[in-house]
């Protein structure tokens, strides 16, 4: 276990609690605020029932940021969730709606302009390992140590025996699906972020709260599970995928 | 670095990094170099780069949105009212 893991993760909210600009500066338009934000700038707060000297003006812009910046990560938040869950939907949803209901909260904490999506991934994942009491310590999930490139290689030798390319004959997105769902947490969260959500290391290692080395050396071992999982499949598919003997 | 070997183990070592465009020029061009040549480089190349690009794949997954956005503003709506009170 070389890749940091054993360090206590550190918090990053320091970095989203810099100093936000003048909410009265902000300019709010009525028809960028969702639903509840327009109902409530009628007269009452929304974001601010943690705050009752703010103003009016001021919940307003509060709302119109939320609505303008966080809202819009829905989709991806959704998709990362449903990850986490190993593809459970209804968990999926209410894992959602809990990570936008904390990040409403703590939305008067965020910079506008920070990096929103992975602030909601950070908010989705601690609040999935909260509610799935994994938090407590990470424990050492990760298979025995094997050889580095086992499975890639097994791949050539069964690509060499077939006259098209094994990922081409096997419809491997099912199994892709319960791969990923099957690897512990911590390489899951990590290889849905860069290989899925397409996010770079330094935003990744954000989100997770762990430095980018860490990234690194979690995201190759996922990956590795990851295809040895689909040779796996490949085999249970009827393909001979390791070499006779 | 004549080594065959040794160059194959440096270049399996070093792929993801190729992949992920965290490699520098230099040492990409010697990756790819040793690629054009080692067949079987090729292929764990190869194979890393089709699973990337499965995975990829599922970011065009995108789930039902509309409903889930309604109920988030819906929570959102309640938890606001339920602050003021």
């Amino acid at each position: 276990m070389s890749d940091g893991d054993r360090r206590a993760p550190r918090p990053m909210w320091s970095r989203w609690r810099a100093a936000r600009r003048s909410p009265s500066t902000a300019s709010v338009k009525r028809s960028s605020l969702p639903r509840c934000a327009r109902n409530n700038q009628r007269g009452g707060a929304v974001i601010s029932g943690m705050d009752t000297t703010m103003t009016a003006a001021a919940r307003a812009a509060l709302d119109a940021q939320f609505a303008a910046e966080a809202l819009p990560q829905l989709p991806h938040v959704a998709r990362f969730a449903r990850m986490l869950t190993g593809g459970n939907q209804a968990d999926a949803d209410d894992l959602v709606q809990d990570t936008f209901l904390r990040a409403y909260k703590a939305w008067p904490k965020y910079r506008p302009g920070g990096m929103c999506r992975s602030w909601l991934f950070t908010i989705c994942r601690n609040s999935y390992l909260r509610e799935a009491g994994r938090r407590s310590r990470v424990v050492s999930l990760e298979p025995p140590a094997m050889d580095a490139e086992v499975a890639a290689s097994n791949y050539v030798a069964a690509s060499h025996r077939s006259p098209d390319l094994l990922l081409d004959r096997v419809d491997l997105r099912p199994a892709l699906q319960k791969a990923i769902a099957a690897l512990p947490e911590q390489f899951r969260s990590t290889l849905v972020l860069v290989d899925v959500e397409g996010r770079p290391y330094e935003e990744a290692a954000v989100a997770l709260e762990v430095p980018i080395g860490t990234v690194r050396s979690r995201l190759f071992r996922a990956r590795r599970m990851l295809q040895q999982s689909l040779l796996a499949h490949a085999e249970d598919a009827g393909y001979r995928v390791r070499a006779a003997g | 670095m004549s080594d065959p070997v040794v160059r194959c183990r440096l270049t399996t070592r070093s792929m993801w990094d190729y992949i992920d465009g965290r490699l520098s020029d230099t040492r990409g061009e010697l990756l790819r170099r040793h690629v054009a040549e080692c067949a079987r480089c090729r292929g764990i190349l190869e194979f890393h780069q089709r699973v990337r690009g499965l995975l990829l794949t599922l970011c065009n997954d995108s789930p039902e949105v509309p409903a889930l956005r309604d109920r988030v503003i819906a929570a959102l709506r309640g938890d606001a009212i339920a602050g003021r009170e």
